[in-house]
C-alpha cells in the first residue's frame, strides 16, 4: 500500500496549487493545518530527520559516545563490506529466512484463507483460533516455542510418534533457522486474515462466468483466484521480506539462552540476523569492545540500501506478476 | 612440572559445616586485622550494586555479604540488582555512554576490565586505593595485574575460581573403578567411559559417563590441558595442532555419544539444579568451577545406581583430565565503579568492605568462589572442608591468559565457529584458521 | 496442497451443513490447522501447571495441577513494580498514538494548508524507512536530552520517556490509514458545523473523532499490543531493575534459576504476562479481525 499510494494522493495535489494574495482567512487557515500537524512535524525532525543526518555522519566516524567522534572516512564501510565475515554471516542467515521463510508463510496462509472462505460450519471460529496466536507474541511466546524444540520436547516427541528422530533445533547451526520457520507458521494469522478480505473481494461474477465455461475447481483458483489475489500478494511479499529483514527479539532470546553468549549470535552464529548483527555492535560486545556507534551506523544505512534495492527489484518483478484489475480491462 | 596434584575425596563435609557455623558467629567484623582495608563508617548515601548471581545460592550468597557490610556502614544503603550474565555489561556501558542509569558499584570481568577502562566506562580506583593503603600483595598477583589498566587499578579483585573435575563416587565405585583415583589424562578418560557409559536396549544413552562440553568449561580449558598457549608474543594463537588435536579430541567424544543432536537431546532430559544431568546420575563426572561444590553441598543429592538404590551421593573432585601438563584456569570478577556513577565515596566504602577479608571469606563460605585475597583463601574456616584446601592448590596449575588490547574477545572467534565443527558443518582445520584470520584482521582493524 | 475440489461458492444446501463432500473435507482440514494452532497454548498451559518431576515427560494433563507454580514464579522479581511500568508505559503510548496520529491526520485529510501535499509524501517516505536505521541516533540524542532528574535521571536513557514521547509525535503508517478513513467522512458535516460557529478543534473533537471510532479502535490495539509486547525499546532504554516492564522482567526470569530454566515456573509467568493482551483480544476480537483487513498488518 505504500507502494501504490502516492499516485492516488499525489492527485490531490494540484487542487491547492493556485497562487492567491496573501488574506488573514487564508493565513488562519494555514496555521491552523500547521497546529494539528505539529506533533508529526516536531517528531519527524527531531526523532526522524535528525536521527538519519546524525547517523550518516556517525557513520563516518569511529564514535563510542563516551568519547568524541573521529572522523575515519570510508573506513567503516570498507571494514564491513570487504572485511568482515560475521557480515556476510548476517546476510547470508537474513537472506535464508527471507527466501525460506516466505514461502512457506504464504503458501499456508493462502491456503487457510481459501478453506476459511469456503463458509463451512463454524469458519468464524477458525478465523479467530487463527488469528489468536498473533496475540500471544513477544518474549513470553519465544520461551513457549524454545520449550516446545527443546531437543526433547514436544515436537520432537510428535516426530518420534511417526518415527522421525526430531534433530536438536535450536543448538544445531542446521537446525536453528528452520526451527524459526516452525515457529513463525504459528503467526501467520494476519496474512490469513489480508487474504480473506481480498478472496471476499473477488466478484462472484467472474467465478459465475466461469462455471458457465466449464472451468473446474482447480482452474479457477489458477486463473481466477490467483491472478485476483496477487496484488495481495505482492504486499504480503514486500511486508513479510521487510518485516524479515528486521528480525531481532527472537534471535536475541534464543541465542542467549541458557547463558549463552549473545554476542556469538547462536550456535556457529546461525542465529546472527542483520538487525542482531547490528545490535550487537552497537550495544553488545562485539570485535573491539562496546558501543561501536560508527560501525554501527555504517551497517544501519548498509541494510537501508539494501532493504531499498530488494524492494525496487520487487516492484520490477511485480509488472510480471501482479494483476491489477485496472490492467486487464 | 613439579605440581603435586592431591586428590581429594571426602564425605559430606558435615565438620566443616560445623566449624563454619562456629565461627561465623564469631566473625570479628569492623577491627582492623590482615587483610582488612579500613573502612570509613561515617560515609553515607544510597547506591546501586549490580551483580549477575541470580541463582539460589550465589543470591542468598551476595545478599549476606551486603548485609554484612550494611552493618559495618551503617550510613550507607546498599541496594543489590541482579542482571543476567553479559546483559550487565552491555546495559552498563549503554548507561554510561548516556550518563544515566549505571549502577555504583558493579561486577565487572577482569578479562574485559583493562579494555573497558581505556574506553572511559569505568572510574580509576588508583588514589582511593593509594589513600586507604590497599596492598596489592594481599591479592594473587593475577587477580591484581588484570585490573590494571597504564598502573592503576580499576576495580577490587573480588573472586576468581578454578576449574576441576567433580566426579560421582559411587558410580565408580560400582563400575569396578577406583573411587579414589579418577581419570587423570584422556587416556584414562576414555577407557573408563567404557565402564561407566550406559545404553538402553533402544540403543539410546542411560547414562553419560563424561561429556567435554557439559560442566563450566570449554574448548579453551581442554586445549590448555593439551599444552596449547593461547597468547604467544602477545599475540592470540587458535589455529596450532595443539588446538587442533583438542577440537578433534572433543569431537570424538560427540561421536561416542550418537552426534551433536543425540548428545543435546540426553542432556536436555535434565534441568537446573537440583535437576541437572550430574545431580540426577545422567553424567558421572564433569569439570566445573568449584563455585558447583557449593550447589552440591546445598542440594545434597543422591546417586541413582544401576541397581535402583539411591545412598548419598559421594562425589570427590580432581584436576582435570589432561594430556601432559595439567591445567585448569582462573577467570574471575573485580567490583568496580562506572564512570559517571553518583556516589563513589559510598561506592568505594562498601567495595572495600566486599572485597577485603570478611566479606570475601563470607562469600567464598557461601558459594565456594575462590577469594581474591590469598589471606581470606586460606582462612581456616574455608579450609576445615579438605576440598577447599585442594581447590586451592589446583589454583597453582592455573592458567591466566594474557590481556591482548587491541581485540580483547578475541576467543569469540574460536567459540562462534565451535558447534559448526561439533556438527560436521565445517572441519576443525576450516574452523581454525578461518577464526585465526578473523583475529588478525581485526587486531589489524584495531590498531 | 488442498486445492477445493468443489465450487468456490456454492449455494448452501437446506438439510447438511455442509454444501458439499468438498466442504467437509476442508472442515476435517480446518479443525486439523485449528487444533495445532491451539496446541501449543494448550501445552503452556500444561507446563506452567508440572511439577518438576514431570516436565520432561510429555504428558498433556499434569498429574496433580500445581499452581503454587504461579506465587512461586511471582515471589521472584518485582513482577508487581514491572506490571505497573508496563501498563504506564503502555497507556500513555496508547493515547499518545492514537491522539496524535488523529490530529496530523485530520490536518492531512480536512485541513488545506500550504505545503500539506509534499508533507504529506515525506509522511510516506517515512513509512519505507526501517526503523533500525533510526535506532542507534536515536539513542544517541536520548543519551544527550536532559531529563532534569526525570526518575531519578539526568538524561532521558533509563527513563520511560524514550519509550513514550515519540508515541505522542505520530506514526507514519497510522496516519496514513487514519487520513484514508478520514477523507470517507463528508465534508458537509465539517462546512455546516463551520457556519454554526463551531471552531476546527471542535469539529475534530465532536465530529470527526466519534465518526472515526472504528479506525481509532483499530490503532489504539495495534499500538497497545506493540507497546506491550516491545521488547528491544526496554532493552536499549531502561537499566535500573525497577524501570523494567514485564518483557525485560521475563527475560531476567529466564536466568534465575541458574543454569537451564525452570519451565513450569516460566511458563506460568509467560502466562500471566501474555493474560492483558489475551482479554484485549477476547474483548475486542471485532476490532481485531476488522484492523487487519482495513490496515493489512498485524502484531508482528
Amino acid at each position: 500500500m505504500a507502494v501504490s499510494a502516492p499516485d492516488e494522493t499525489l492527485e490531490v495535489a494540484g487542487s491547492t496549487k493556485v497562487k492567491r494574495p496573501f488574506s488573514r482567512r487564508r493565513f488562519k487557515q494555514g496555521l491552523t493545518g500547521y497546529l494539528f500537524a505539529l506533533p508529526w512535524l516536531i517528531g519527524f525532525v527531531v526523532f526522524t530527520l535528525w536521527p538519519m543526518l546524525y547517523s550518516l555522519f556517525t557513520s563516518f566516524t569511529r564514535y563510542n559516545i563516551i568519547g568524541d567522534p573521529r572522523w575515519i572516512g570510508l573506513r567503516n564501510y570498507e571494514n564491513i563490506i570487504f572485511n568482515d565475515p560475521s557480515f556476510l554471516r548476517a546476510l547470508e542467515n537474513t537472506f535464508w529466512m527471507v527466501i525460506v521463510k516466505t514461502p512457506i508463510v504464504i503458501v499456508a496462509a493462502l491456503t487457510i484463507a481459501i478453506l476459511l472462505n469456503l463458509d463451512v460450519p463454524g469458519a468464524r471460529g477458525f478465523r479467530t483460533i487463527v488469528y489468536l496466536p498473533n496475540v500471544l507474541s513477544g518474549v513470553a511466546a519465544i520461551f513457549l516455542w524454545q520449550w516446545i524444540l527443546a531437543p526433547n520436547g514436544l515436537f520432537n516427541a510428535g516426530l518420534d510418534l511417526i518415527g522421525v528422530r526430531g534433530p536438536a533445533w535450536f543448538t544445531d547451526p542446521a537446525w536453528t533457522k528452520p526451527g524459526l520457520v516452525v515457529m513463525s507458521t504459528w503467526w501467520i494469522g494476519s496474512q490469513v486474515l489480508i487474504y480473506l478480505a481480498s478472496l471476499k473481494g473477488i466478484p462472484k461474477s467472474l467465478y459465475e462466468a466461469a462455471e458457465i465455461d466449464g472451468a473446474n475447481g482447480w482452474a479457477k483458483t489458477r486463473y481466477i483466484t490467483l491472478p485476483m489475489l496477487s496484488p495481495t500478494t505482492f504486499f504480503l511479499v514486500v511486508t513479510s521480506i521487510i518485516g524479515t529483514f528486521q528480525i531481532f527479539e527472537t534471535a536475541f532470546i534464543i541465542a542467549g539462552a541458557a547463558g549463552r553468549d549473545v554476542a556469538l549470535g547462536g550456535p556457529g552464529q546461525s542465529l546472527l540476523f542483520y538487525v542482531f548483527y547490528l545490535y550487537n555492535r552497537a550495544f553488545g560486545k562485539v570485535g573491539a569492545g562496546g558501543l561501536q556507534m560508527g560501525y554501527a551506523s555504517a551497517l544501519a544505512w548498509i541494510l537501508f540500501v539494501i532493504i531499498l534495492i530488494v524492494t525496487l527489484v520487487q516492484l520490477w518483478l511485480a509488472r510480471r506478476w501482479v494483476h491489477y484489475e485496472t490492467d486487464g480491462r | 612440572m613439579g605440581v603435586t596434584v592431591r586428590k581429594w575425596a571426602w564425605r559430606r563435609p558435615v565438620a566443616a559445616l560445623a566449624a563454619a557455623l562456629l565461627v561465623l558467629s564469631a566473625l570479628p567484623m569492623g577491627t582492623a586485622q590482615d587483610g582488612q582495608i579500613p573502612l570509613n563508617p561515617e560515609v553515607s548515601g544510597d547506591i546501586e550494586f549490580w551483580h549477575f548471581w541470580g541463582s539460589p545460592v550465589r543470591r542468598n550468597g551476595i545478599r549476606r555479604v551486603v548485609a554484612q557490610c550494611q552493618a559495618e556502614l551503617p550510613n550507607i544503603t546498599v541496594t543489590e540488582t541482579f542482571k543476567p550474565f553479559g546483559d550487565i555489561w552491555t546495559a552498563n556501558i549503554a548507561a554510561v555512554a548516556a550518563r544515566s542509569g549505571m549502577p555504583d558499584v558493579i561486577v565487572a570481568d577482569r578479562l574485559q576490565l583493562p579494555r573497558d577502562a581505556a574506553d572511559g566506562i569505568y572510574q580509576s580506583l588508583g588514589d582511593l586505593a593509594a589513600a586507604d593503603g590497599v596492598e596489592p600483595s594481599a591479592f594473587w598477583d593475577f587477580t591484581w595485574q588484570q585490573t590494571l589498566y597504564e598502573g592503576e587499578t580499576y576495580g577490587l579483585p573480588f573472586e576468581t575460581d578454578v576449574r576441576v573435575l567433580f566426579y560421582n563416587k559411587n558410580v565408580l565405585a560400582e563400575a569396578g573403578l577406583d573411587p579414589e583415583n579418577p581419570p587423570a589424562t584422556w587416556e584414562e578418560l576414555w577407557a573408563a567411559a567404557d565402564a561407566l557409559d550406559v545404553w538402553n536396549d533402544d540403543g539410546t544413552l542411560a547414562r553419560m559417563a563424561f561429556f567435554p562440553l557439559y560442566g563450566n568449561v570449554g574448548a579453551d580449558l581442554w586445549a590448555m590441558s593439551n599444552g596449547h598457549e593461547f597468547v604467544v608474543d602477545g599475540q592470540p594463537v587458535v589455529d596450532d595442532p595443539a588446538m587442533a588435536e583438542t577440537l578433534e579430541w572433543m569431537k570424538r567424544w560427540i561421536d561416542r555419544y550418537g552426534g551433536w543432536a543425540e548428545t543435546q537431546r540426553f542432556l536436555a532430559q535434565y534441568g537446573a539444579a537440583p535437576n541437572d544431568a550430574f545431580m540426577a546420575g545422567g553424567v558421572v563426572m564433569k569439570v566445573d568451577v568449584a563455585g558447583y561444590n557449593s550447589i552440591l553441598n546445598f542440594y545434597r543429592p543422591r546417586a541413582m545406581l544401576a541397581d535402583g538404590s539411591t545412598p548419598n551421593m559421594d562425589w570427590g573432585v580432581s584436576l582435570p583430565p589432561h594430556n601432559g601438563t595439567p591445567a585448569t584456569w582462573s577467570g574471575g570478577f573485580t567490583l568496580s565503579i562506572p564512570s559517571g556513577a553518583e556516589n563513589p565515596e559510598a561506592a568505594w566504602e562498601f567495595i572495600k568492605c566486599a572485597a577485603s577479608r570478611p566479606g570475601q571469606v563470607s562469600w567464598a563460605r557461601d558459594t565456594y568462589s575462590i577469594p581474591s585475597d590469598i589471606s581470606a583463601a586460606r582462612d581456616p574456616v574455608l579450609m576445615a572442608d579438605p576440598a577447599w584446601g585442594f581447590f586451592i592448590d589446583a589454583m597453582e596449575v592455573g592458567v591466566n591468559v594474557p590481556f591482548v588490547p587491541e581485540y580483547s574477545n578475541w576467543i569469540e572467534q574460536l567459540n562462534q565457529r565451535l558447534e559448526s565443527v561439533w556438527t560436521d558443518a565445517a572441519t576443525v582445520e576450516d574452523a581454525l584458521s578461518s577464526a585465526q584470520q578473523e583475529i588478525a584482521s581485526v587486531i589489524e582493524q584495531n590498531r | 496442497m488442498p486445492a477445493p475440489t468443489a465450487p468456490l461458492l456454492a449455494p448452501r444446501r437446506s438439510y447438511s451443513p455442509f454444501a458439499s463432500v468438498g466442504h467437509f473435507v476442508a472442515w476435517l482440514l480446518l479443525v486439523g490447522i485449528a487444533v495445532l494452532f491451539l496446541v501449543p497454548l494448550f501445552w503452556m498451559i500444561s507446563t506452567a501447571l508440572k511439577e518438576p518431576s514431570e516436565l520432561m515427560r510429555n504428558n498433556w494433563i499434569p498429574q496433580r495441577l500445581a499452581w503454587e507454580n504461579f506465587s512461586y514464579a511471582l515471589s521472584y522479581g518485582m513482577w508487581f513494580r514491572w506490571a505497573y511500568n508496563s501498563v504506564v508505559i503502555t497507556l500513555l503510548s496508547v493515547v499518545g498514538m492514537v491522539l496524535s496520529s488523529a490530529m496530523v491526520a485530520y490536518a492531512f485529510a480536512r485541513l488545506r494548508w500550504p505545503g500539506r501535499d509534499i508533507l504529506f509524501g515525506v509522511v510516506l517516505a517515512t513509512m519505507m524507512m526501517p526503523g533500525v536505521v533510526l535506532m542507534i541516533p536515536q539513542f544517541i540524542i536520548f543519551a544527550r536530552l536532559p531529563a532534569f532528574g526525570f526518575q531519578g535521571s539526568e538524561t532521558w536513557v533509563n527513563t520511560f520517556l524514550p519509550l513514550i514521547v515519540p508515541a505522542f509525535t505520530g506514526s507514519a503508517f497510522y496516519i496514513f490509514l487514519l487520513r484514508q478513513f478520514m477523507r470517507g467522512i463528508p465534508m458537509e458535516l465539517s462546512e455546516s458545523a463551520k457556519i454554526d460557529g463551531a471552531s476546527e478543534l471542535r469539529i475534530f473533537w465532536n465530529i470527526v473523532m466519534p465518526l472515526s471510532k472504528p479506525a481509532l479502535a483499530t490503532i489504539a490495539i495495534f499500538s497497545f499490543q506493540g507497546a506491550w509486547q516491545d521488547f528491544m525499546g526496554p532493552l536499549i532504554y531502561l537499566q535500573s531493575e525497577r524501570l523494567y516492564t514485564l518483557q525485560l522482567g521475563l527475560r531476567q526470569f529466564e536466568f534465575a534459576a541458574g543454569g537451564a530454566p525452570a519451565w513450569n515456573w516460566l511458563m506460568a509467568v509467560s502466562l500471566l504476562v501474555m493474560l492483558p493482551v489475551l482479554v484485549v483480544f477476547l474483548a475486542f476480537q471485532r476490532y481485531f479481525i476488522e484492523g487487519i483487513t482495513i490496515t493489512g498488518m498485524g502484531g508482528r
